[in-house]
């Protein structure tokens, strides 16, 4: 095995932030015990098309010469593709990450397959993705006949799809609406064949057994390196799961934001507001169930041409106020499908949520390192409900950490979703929940440094409606918070003093910084 | 024996939804029978006769139950049957289709009607554009009960329908028993507040352009604001909420929320657009006070309408409190202080009777200042002219303080126009006409007295006056008329290139001229005409693009641009002297580069554009449709 390349700190941790493109990848070095460096990587992946400067496959090659191989531990803070679909990345014919050993892997409690509550959520999604797919089969349908109202539904509802992995391959092995019934195993195998749950498959096939936390357990420790421990703050086990923002009539909410926001949705896949059956008349076959098992009426008052009741009085009157053909321009046949692309909106934003949040403290210095994932307002909220008992180390005695006192500690943030209007807090320092003015008090605001993994051009260009990441408002107050220590992906860092910072303390933040194309690179020093 | 027909149908409705029924203490306000204006099925060759009425087809709506998501129809309802008509409608039901096709009917109707004794006109759907650019006749609006299969309603303008969906309630619900189907047209005031967007479609078109924070608010606002008024404006529906807050209305009553079994069964505690209060820290419930900073802080369509809705409701509680002030002393023998207990039902039958006179008076002051609007842009302190206005040209004398009540209300919510010196009532009535400006219209044109005509004839005609008023404003000595209505004529001054033009003069347009009616000093009832006029311009987001087209070679073909910029006057002209009573006018005129740029400003930076990561910017009329996108969330 070739030696690691990336150099490990004698002090602290060194993160790497690639800068593939829109998406999360993280490569973070520390020294264990006995001086060898110890790899972290922190999800891997991009939005298909945002590339920035790096390729995917300079990118997977720069993390096997930097670890040598061998990654000791994996994080995948959620199941989305911008954060894991790298793993999956194929080259002539070969999956890139095979080369490459993990130690072990680590996920949220939400993914684990032996936790009840985490069983009954993934129950839940999977009926509301066949929902959209069934959906999304009809609106196929419907476009492959010339329909022109279905084109920017389909459009929005394949963006949306893709987030979790559905790519050209899989629709068309998805097919448009042909009447053809589907056995439960055969749906099963679709969903399968989204590139996510591929990418998820093959993570944890890595390994044994991944290891799956739970919020406000006490904190854990990396194999062999006693020089950091990991405190899981989210994914939530409570309601909170279920905000994505604020509801737009809770004022003391929506206060907590860095901008108002559209009365929103949890984590319950559409099911809160009665959208069960939602999408069952689109293609029954598929979804294997009773085409008339959510209808409105009695089976008796139903009328169809032909039927029982149809009169030639009834006929005559839809044929007439209602006819199969001409008049188009009065009928109502899709408009009901259009709903499927705020509800492929909705599942997208859900999932997010189920983010592992997790602050690495570094023990020595007890900075904080914070790496929020996609997490949203709920998670947010949620974070400071208990605090962690940390048990007896040691000399040191049993102690409490409180979440206040971990963000107020923290100087490096992971700026949340890419920079998005309900992943960031906004608040002030004396405030009860987390928010962005929790983080770094004291002498620590002068080290106070964030990261935001985006592409703002393509985020902006290349959707339809536009993705504001990052929130103005929140890359101001970033900016205004780092004076000027703020990495994006997208945007080379500029080395020069900026207006108004001394230029000794810019010196002495520069030194731990290496900016190429490929990545960011900053070390945190325990000290 | 003569056979006449008659002058109503009664009809049976929920009489706010079908959730009152299923709980116990509101058990006993559950239905309601509307006096509906009598009408048959306009005879159609081998679809409809006269002697029926299939659908209900009439004059003005059509409903056509087809329900997608089901595929499948059902069987339109006959209010002719003879034990249909006999017992006032079908039985209130949440299973039978035929009902639901009867109650949008009936409240839709009933809406229509308020329309037409505000406007004293019959109201007119918008006209379809065809794709040849012209526009075509659209007699009936059509309502779809079943269409969509979700929790929404909305009103599509290209369709010039109504489609209203239902929903299954969550398994986890305790409001609504868990699986009941929630069908939205069951609700009286989903129902009243869509057919109010298709109305004021109908009367202003332009309204539904995004081209300030308040345009899209007032069609919202505005049709909360006939909803809850048209509840209220019915004596039975009150009298049980009368008794059981002791004559305040200021307390939680649930009249005020709009909308209840979709709220609940969505579970957003109280109902989907509580516009008038909200449930504090404590879980108690509290009307809004009045306070500026809302509207500061307030982007999003329904949260500014709900301003709106506030304010109005304001008004109107201090309007109800000065009529009942008298009945309270009678009955507290002058102390001013009610006895403990129930209220003396005749009583409450008083107070019941002088809040839906007051609702009534509110709902008509509201309708009728849509002619005194605007016809482009229009703001909340536009709004509020013309219901200063308007109001004043019905009762010239205000006996009760209404008009004062209105006026301060809309102060203390922070609502003001932007061009008045003082708010004050006298301040606030539009700009008054000048008879040296000479006669706004051709002699010929007379005003249409009477609203039984047939709709098309009447908007054949508002189309043919429109083009009689126009080629008589063309003229060249009508152009001093039009620079002081605010409308560019291009003789003094130069315009800019990008100014829409005709024969190298600066065009406008007459959208219409309709009748209005208003109280004469004999207190006898006189008629108005109410003209639209307007002007447009080509709109880039790039400043320096603007700047080079508007110092440009004026062309007639330029292209579209980014967006459109409009300005523009609407005119009350006596009929008899032909002379402007009023103008309503927007601020500025077609030449203004400042106004120009707030629109630019408002369209690239309007955080309601952008508050969703996924929702994004819309240019004004550009947008398919505007009421889906609002409504739908």
């Amino acid at each position: 095995m070739p030696a690691p390349q990336m150099q490990a700190p004698s002090s602290g941790v060194t993160v790497r932030m690639y800068r593939q493109g829109h998406g999360d990848c993280f490569l973070l070095a520390t020294r264990d015990d006995s001086g060898q460096p110890f790899y972290l990587l922190i999800d891997c992946g991009l939005k298909p098309g945002s590339e920035i400067k790096a390729t995917i496959e300079e990118v997977i090659a720069d993390i096997r010469d930097a670890t040598g191989g061998h990654i000791h531990a994996v994080l995948v803070t959620h199941e989305h593709q911008d954060h894991t679909n790298m793993f999956i990345a194929k080259l002539g014919g070969e999956t890139m990450f095979d080369d490459i050993e993990f130690g072990e892997v680590l996920l949220g409690w939400t993914a684990n397959p032996e936790d009840t509550e985490a069983q009954q959520l993934r129950q839940m999604k999977l009926k509301a993705l066949m929902q959209l797919l069934a959906a999304r089969r009809r609106l196929a349908g419907l476009a492959a006949e010339g329909v022109k109202d279905v084109q920017k539904t389909l459009n929005l509802v394949d963006a949306m799809l893709g987030f979790e992995g559905a790519d050209a391959d899989f629709l068309a092995a998805l097919g448009p609406a042909d009447g053809s019934l589907f056995g439960a195993a055969r749906s099963a195998a679709v969903v399968a064949g989204l590139s996510v749950a591929k990418s998820m498959d093959y993570v944890t096939g890595k390994v044994d057994k991944p290891r799956y936390f739970s919020p406000h357990e006490p904190p854990f420790s990396l194999k062999g390196v006693s020089g950091v421990n990991v405190y899981p703050l989210g994914p939530p086990r409570d309601d909170r799961l279920n905000e994505d923002v604020p509801d737009a009539s809770d004022a003391a909410g929506q206060a907590r934001m860095y901008e108002r926001t559209a009365p929103g949705h949890g984590l319950t896949f559409g099911f809160e507001g009665g959208l069960d059956g939602l999408f069952l008349g689109a293609d029954p076959g598929f979804l294997g169930e009773d085409a008339e098992s959510h209808d409105p009426f009695a089976p008796g008052l139903k009328l169809v041409p032909g039927g029982s009741g149809w009169t030639g009085e009834i006929a005559a009157f839809f044929a007439h106020f209602a006819p199969p053909e001409g008049e188009q321009w009065r009928s109502v046949n899709v408009e009901w499908l259009a709903a499927a692309g705020w509800f492929a909106d909705k599942i997208n934003t859900e999932l997010n949520n189920s983010s592992l949040v997790v602050a690495i403290e570094l023990t020595n210095s007890r900075k904080v390192l914070l790496f929020p994932g996609d997490a949203q307002y709920g998670s947010w909220m949620s974070w400071a409900n208990t605090p962690f008992q940390v048990p007896a180390q040691g000399q040191a005695p049993t102690r409490t950490v409180t979440v206040k006192d971990l963000l107020a500690r923290t100087v490096f943030y992971k700026v949340g979703h890419h920079g998005s209007h309900n992943a960031t807090l906004k608040g002030r320092a004396d405030s009860d929940y987390a928010n962005l003015d929790w983080m770094a008090q004291g002498a620590l605001a002068q080290e106070f440094v964030a990261v935001i993994p985006a592409n703002t051009d393509w985020a902006m260009t290349k959707n339809d409606p536009p993705w504001e990441h990052p929130l103005k408002a929140i890359q101001d107050a970033l900016k205004v918070k780092t004076r000027g220590r703020l990495f994006k992906s997208d945007t080379d860092f500029d080395l020069a003093t900026p207006d108004g910072a001394v230029k000794a303390d810019w010196q002495k933040f520069i030194a731990n910084v290496t900016a190429t194309d490929l990545y960011f690179e900053y070390t945190v020093l325990d000290q | 024996m003569v056979r006449r027909s008659p002058e109503f149908r009664r009809l049976r409705v929920y009489a706010i939804d079908p959730s009152l029924a299923a709980r116990q203490e509101t058990v006993g306000l559950n239905e309601l029978t509307l006096m509906v204006p009598w009408e048959s099925n306009p005879a159609i060759e081998g679809v409809l006769s006269a002697m029926q009425m299939l659908g209900p087809v009439g004059n003005y709506l059509e409903v056509v139950d087809y329900d997608p998501a089901s595929g499948c129809y059902y069987g339109p309802v006959d209010l002719n049957e003879t034990f249909i008509l006999a017992q006032d409608g079908l039985n209130p039901s949440e299973l039978n289709p035929q009902f639901h096709q009867q109650m949008v009917y009936a409240v839709a109707m009933t809406t229509i009607d308020q329309f037409e004794r505000a406007l004293g006109r019959s109201a007119l759907w918008a006209p379809r554009q065809l794709p040849d650019a012209s526009f075509e006749y659209v007699p009936r609006l059509r309502l779809y009960p079943h269409a969509l299969r979700e929790a929404n309603a909305y009103y599509n303008p290209d369709k010039k329908a109504v489609l209203f969906g239902y929903f299954q309630v969550a398994a986890d619900s305790t409001d609504i028993a868990p699986g009941t189907t929630v069908f939205t047209c069951l609700s009286h005031d989903v129902i009243a507040h869509e057919v109010t967007h298709a109305l004021l479609d109908g009367l202003h078109r332009r309204f539904a352009e995004s081209t300030n924070p308040d345009v899209l608010g007032l069609h919202e606002g505005f049709a909360d604001i006939v909803a809850i008024f048209q509840h209220f404006s019915n004596p039975d529906v009150l009298k049980e909420q009368i008794g059981r807050t002791r004559g305040d209305l200021e307390q939680q009553n649930m009249l005020g929320q709009l909308a209840q079994q979709f709220g609940r069964a969505t579970r957003r505690g109280a109902a989907l657009r509580d516009a008038l209060g909200y449930v504090d820290g404590k879980g108690n419930w509290q009307r809004y006070k009045p306070n500026p900073s809302y509207l500061r802080d307030a982007d999003e369509p329904h949260e500014r309408g709900a301003i709106l809705v506030a304010a109005v409701f304001d008004g109107f509680l201090k309007m109800y409190k000065s009529r009942i002030v008298d009945l309270l002393r009678i009955a507290s023998q002058g102390s001013g202080l009610l006895p403990a207990g129930e209220l003396n039902a005749d009583l409450v039958n008083r107070l019941a009777d002088e809040a839906a006179k007051t609702s009534g008076h509110v709902l008509q002051m509201c309708i009728r200042a849509l002619d005194y609007c605007p016809p482009v842009n229009v703001t909340f302190g536009d709004y509020l002219r013309a219901i200063i206005t308007a109001d004043t040209d019905l009762y010239p004398v205000d006996d009760h303080n209404y008009r004062t009540a209105m006026m301060q209300s809309f102060s203390l919510f922070g609502i003001r126009p932007r061009a008045v010196r003082n708010v004050s009532l006298e301040g606030l009535v539009l700009q008054a006409g000048n008879s040296d400006l000479g006669e706004a219209v051709p002699p010929g044109i007379v005003p249409d007295l009477d609203n039984e005509i047939d709709r098309k004839v009447a908007y054949d005609r508002m189309h043919e006056n429109a083009s009689k008023v126009h080629a008589w404003l063309a003229r060249p000595e009508s152009a001093k008329l039009l620079e002081a209505i605010g409308i560019v004529a291009g003789t003094d001054g130069k315009v800019p290139g990008t100014v829409s033009r005709k024969k190298g003069r600066p065009a406008f347009e007459v959208h219409s001229v309709r009748t209005a009616l208003r109280r004469g000093n004999k207190t006898n009832l006189v008629p108005d005409f109410v003209i639209e006029i307007t002007q447009r311009r080509t709109g880039y987001f790039e400043p320096q693009r603007q700047l080079a087209a508007d110092q440009g070679k004026p062309t007639a073909n330029v292209d579209r641009g980014d967006f459109t910029f409009r300005r523009g006057c609407t005119l009350v002209v006596n009929p008899r002297t032909r002379e402007i009573r009023w103008v309503a006018r927007t601020d500025k005129n077609i030449c203004d580069d400042g106004e120009l740029d707030t629109l630019r400003q408002f369209l690239l930076g309007s955080p309601i554009s952008m508050q969703d990561a996924f929702h994004g910017p819309v240019a004004p009329g550009r947008v398919n449709n505007p009421f889906a996108a609002v409504h739908r969330d």
